[in-house]
């Protein structure tokens, strides 16, 4: 057979299926928990005042939709599972922040039909060592991937809420 | 002075570029404004504005899933319309994992859902979402209370009981007596109510600009009559571009007989 025609028939086959097999649970939330630690702490809550509900709105551009949030925390590290709509559903992230930066950044569910490729580590290793300047930002900037737009600027702010929530709990204690 | 063929090439053109340009004016209007309006979807919120018109909606063909999933406890309500979860009537938010129960105590409510369980307050505002179950534990099954309020979850024969707050789990006796959250019937006011912001909550414009743009809208065959407007297009401006050039080389040779006449 022709390598050209081959290799369509190839990709044919492949592309229909791509979207589908994206879709899913990674990692369940409680094993991330289960794999952040070597004991897991029993959870915390940060329950969110009016001022926390506006910073996390800044970073959000809309109201956080609970009151409260669990946390895990030995410690300077802490743990936080945290989601954010892509484009029409949520991406459940799991976050480890050490020392107010970034240790682990894993992409738990993936819901969308687009946009899986932020869950490979050529995109989460971006996030190593990030931490939060003193406008909210991250210390360095991520690239974004084509056709992922919306799944990355989510995974970016919540990044940025992780690093935030970090130091509030940290700060308080 | 110009030759016949050309002259008649000429009037080809035109009337190709007339009759094309009447045929296909409508389809070209639908795909520029339809187009333009897409290009602003973020600006105008098309995506957060729901169709509400019946006969949209019956030309989609939205139908309502077959069941409602029901549970109630202390006069709170929770049901499940396809992917869309109704707590007290009013929509709480979308879920794919199917609803397991609900339990109500004077401080929180919780609902159980087969891998999440959400915290609300009294007053229905959203306390906390936990995707992350008791270890050992990888789907609920039922949740239910104890004589003395506690909430405890099941998966199969294991039985996991809770904190106030839900943040430490514990193994349960089996033996304890457990009231597990059952289906309820529902009243069919309540179901007409729930299923009609159903209907309503399930189409957007974005969507409906997006099948208008592209034919989908019109059925089976509405994409290729969109391909054909969009060929118009091209071949409008083709004859367009031709009409033009034939005109400015006619006004050319115009313009030298002109001069040579005067000399």
């Amino acid at each position: 057979m022709n390598p050209a025609l081959a290799l369509l028939l190839a990709l044919a086959w492949l592309l229909p299926a791509t979207p589908a097999a994206a879709r899913g649970t990674y990692l369940p939330p409680g094993d991330f928990i289960q794999q952040a630690f070597t004991a897991p702490p029993t959870p915390q809550l940060l329950w969110l005042d009016k001022e926390q509900q506006q910073s996390l709105s800044t970073i959000l551009g809309h109201h956080y939709p609970a009151l409260r949030l669990r946390y895990w925390r030995q410690q300077q590290r802490t743990a936080w599972v945290l989601e954010e709509i892509g484009k029409e559903q949520p991406i459940t992230v799991g976050i480890v922040i050490n020392n107010g930066a970034i240790e682990i950044f894993e992409i738990l569910i993936f819901r969308e039909s687009r946009g899986s490729e932020i869950r490979h580590p050529f995109f989460t290793r971006q996030f190593d060592k990030v931490t939060l300047d003193k406008n909210s930002q991250l210390s360095r900037p991520v690239d974004g991937i084509t056709g992922a737009t919306l799944s990355v600027r989510a995974a970016t702010k919540l990044a940025r809420l992780a690093l935030l929530l970090h130091q509030q709990v940290t700060n308080k204690s | 002075m110009k030759s016949l063929p050309m002259i008649k090439t000429a009037l080809r053109t035109a009337t190709l570029h007339r009759r094309l340009g009447m045929g296909a004016a409508l389809f070209v209007l639908v795909l520029a404004l339809s187009g333009l309006l897409l290009n602003h979807t973020e600006t105008l919120a098309l995506d957060q504005r729901q169709v509400n018109s019946p006969l949209l909606l019956n030309w989609y063909g939205i139908e309502l899933p077959d069941q409602v999933r029901h549970f109630s406890s202390s006069n709170n309500h929770i049901s499940q319309l396809g992917e869309q979860l109704y707590f007290n009537g009013q929509p709480l938010q979308e879920s794919r994992q199917p609803l397991m129960g609900i339990h109500s105590n004077e401080q929180l409510t919780v609902i159980a859902l087969s891998n999440t369980l959400l915290l609300l307050s009294n007053d229905g505002q959203l306390l906390e979402r936990i995707d992350t179950l008791p270890q050992g534990m990888s789907a609920i099954d039922a949740v239910g209370s104890d004589a003395q309020g506690n909430i405890h979850i099941r998966q199969g024969e294991q039985i996991i009981g809770a904190d106030n707050d839900l943040l430490s789990w514990q193994h349960s006796d089996p033996s304890h007596n457990i009231n597990w959250s059952q289906p309820s019937p529902v009243a069919a006011a309540y179901i007409t109510n729930i299923t009609e912001s159903y209907r309503q909550q399930t189409l957007d414009y974005e969507r409906v600009l997006l099948d208008l743009h592209s034919g989908r809208l019109f059925g089976r065959w509405g994409p290729y009559v969109m391909d054909g407007a969009a060929l118009a297009m091209l071949v409008l401006a083709v004859t367009g571009f031709k009409r033009g050039w034939q005109r400015s080389t006619q006004n050319a040779s115009r313009g030298r007989l002109w001069q040579k006449t005067r000399a």
